[in-house]
């Protein structure tokens, strides 16, 4: 988790979306049980990635990557990585 | 066969009046229309429509009242379907751990599901190649049975639970369904009702249709008029309503006050017109609910009609009265001149209406009704200022688009 600009865009995801406050979505929150979210906020978390990076979970590509996220350390992590295989620009902060 | 008497303990309601059933008896004993020009609403759709008149919600539930687990999965129709729930669990006061209980269950209604989250996933499907639906819950907006689904999680639901969908006579049917399944002992207490979103959609099929009032864009209050010769169609609005039914055993054992008994209910369909329904299918479900009530038509005090100010519907159904209740001039009349046509919610609104009028023992006229139709002029239409009247019994009509009719029978509770 070592770009800024990722976990600071998808903390604005978790608190748009999921009503959390920012202090909530720390990397370590696990996002079942800490953030309280379900399967259908997965479906909009993916939903979400699409429109804010320009891409979503590949379930054919990454199955065991995505199965393995607990905590929203993970996920900036799976993030960070497509984004560098996709070579994906993101916005200046 | 040994029968459960089935009584109202609670009701919610979302009228054009504003949240709460007191707002609704206000308007309609005040004889206020809430009946407004949409053009502004419409935007640019507004060239398209001959019909600018309708009666939207003044007040909006706050979707923020609904956790958001629950929220994400509701269009506006389940949101407000939502708040007559809740409302109608509070009056009838009924106790926290019965709600959840296997008795408890819900029969709801809908014309659609929420035309809003349709237009809306249609737009993402259309426009974005890439998505499917614009998020989790779009589905669960759209399904037709959102209403009975999207209450019966929030509310933590366990028993029985239908979906109905008869357009405009969907809450009468819903309210009828919930009491054959209380009479016959599958549930004590049942949440039942319908809901109406309105989108612009709604408005314009009724003017395709011809079936919309446009002559009176431009003084919205006095449309649309119940069987006055003057009408020209009718005008679509949104509300939603819950009735609380329980046995009376179990009302009597929690000794919640009881608010009125169903005596009766028919529904059936009359097959020779999509658009309205005849004279004679209307006579037969008015003497059919009469007949399940033990009623004779002279029992009856008030009949609150479906009239929605059609040109044609209005005298089917008053040539209907007329024959029904020939020779004895029973009290009619209509609530849609006061808040248009909520289509789904119509008859449980205008039933709750009705019942306001049994305890206040004074009916409420049909607004703009100046010179009656003369199909309708033998009615015994109740006059502007309103009628005092001793209401032990009264019928409930709706009628629907598909020639589904339905009709019930409430009756002051004795024991």
């Amino acid at each position: 988790m070592s770009d800024p600009r990722i976990y600071g865009m998808i903390k604005d995801i978790f608190v748009e979306f999921f009503e959390l406050k920012e202090s909530q979505v720390r990397p370590e929150a696990t996002l079942f049980e800490d953030l309280g979210l379900d399967s259908l906020d997965m479906v909009d978390l993916a939903v979400e990635l699409q429109a804010k990076f320009g891409f979503t979970f590949d379930r054919a590509a990454d199955e065991e990557k995505i199965r393995a996220i607990r905590t929203v350390r993970n996920f900036c992590d799976y993030v960070e990585e497509k984004i560098k295989i996709l070579n994906i620009k993101l916005p200046d902060l | 066969m040994n029968r459960n008497r089935v009584v109202i303990t609670g009701y919610g309601i979302v009228s054009p009046y504003g949240i709460g059933a007191e707002k609704m008896f206000d308007g309609l004993y005040a004889n206020r229309s809430a009946v407004v020009n949409i053009r502004e609403w419409l935007g640019p759709r507004a060239p398209a429509y001959h019909s600018l008149v309708a009666a939207p919600l003044q007040e909006i539930p706050d979707p923020r009242d609904v956790p958001r687990t629950f929220r994400r999965n509701m269009g506006p129709l389940a949101v407000i379907a939502y708040r007559s729930c809740v409302d109608a669990i509070a009056h009838a006061a009924v106790p926290a751990g019965a709600v959840g209980s296997p008795g408890f269950g819900i029969v709801y209604s809908s014309t659609t599901g929420s035309a809003e989250a349709l237009e809306e996933s249609f737009r993402v499907y259309i426009e974005d190649t890439l998505r499917v639906l614009p998020n989790s819950g779009s589905f669960f907006k759209i399904m037709s049975h959102t209403c009975t689904a999207n209450v019966a999680h929030a509310l933590g639901l366990r028993g029985i639970a239908y979906s109905v969908s008869s357009a405009c006579a969907s809450s009468t049917q819903a309210i009828g369904i919930a009491y054959d399944l209380l009479r016959r002992g599958a549930q004590e207490m049942i949440l039942c009702g319908g809901s109406e979103e309105l989108h612009p959609l709604a408005v314009l099929i009724f003017d395709l249709l011809q079936a919309a009032s446009w002559k009176y864009n431009d003084r919205p209050t006095q449309t649309p008029r119940p069987f006055d010769v003057q009408r020209d169609g009718t005008v679509c609005s949104a509300g939603a309503g819950a009735l609380l039914l329980e046995t009376e055993a179990s009302a009597r054992r929690r000794n919640a006050p009881i608010l009125g008994e169903i005596a009766g209910y028919a529904t059936n369909i009359d097959p020779t017109s999509m658009a309205q329904s005849s004279q004679e299918s209307i006579v037969a479900c008015i003497r059919a609910a009469l007949a399940d009530a033990g009623v004779r038509p002279e029992d009856v005090d008030y009949v609150n009609a479906h009239a929605t100010a059609t040109v044609a519907g209005d005298i089917s159904e008053g040539l209907a009265i007329e024959e029904v209740f020939g020779g004895r001039p029973v009290p009619v009349s209509s609530l849609k001149g006061h808040m248009g046509h909520a289509l789904a919610a119509a008859g449980v609104l205008e039933l709750v209406g009705s019942l306001e009028m049994m305890r206040r023992g004074r009916l409420v006229p049909s607004l703009n009704l100046e010179t009656p139709c003369p199909e309708a002029a033998g009615l015994n239409h109740i006059p502007h200022a309103g009628l005092e009247a001793r209401v032990r019994c009264f019928v409930k009509n709706s009628f629907a688009f598909g020639g589904i009719n339905a009709v019930l029978v409430v009756k002051e509770y004795a024991e």
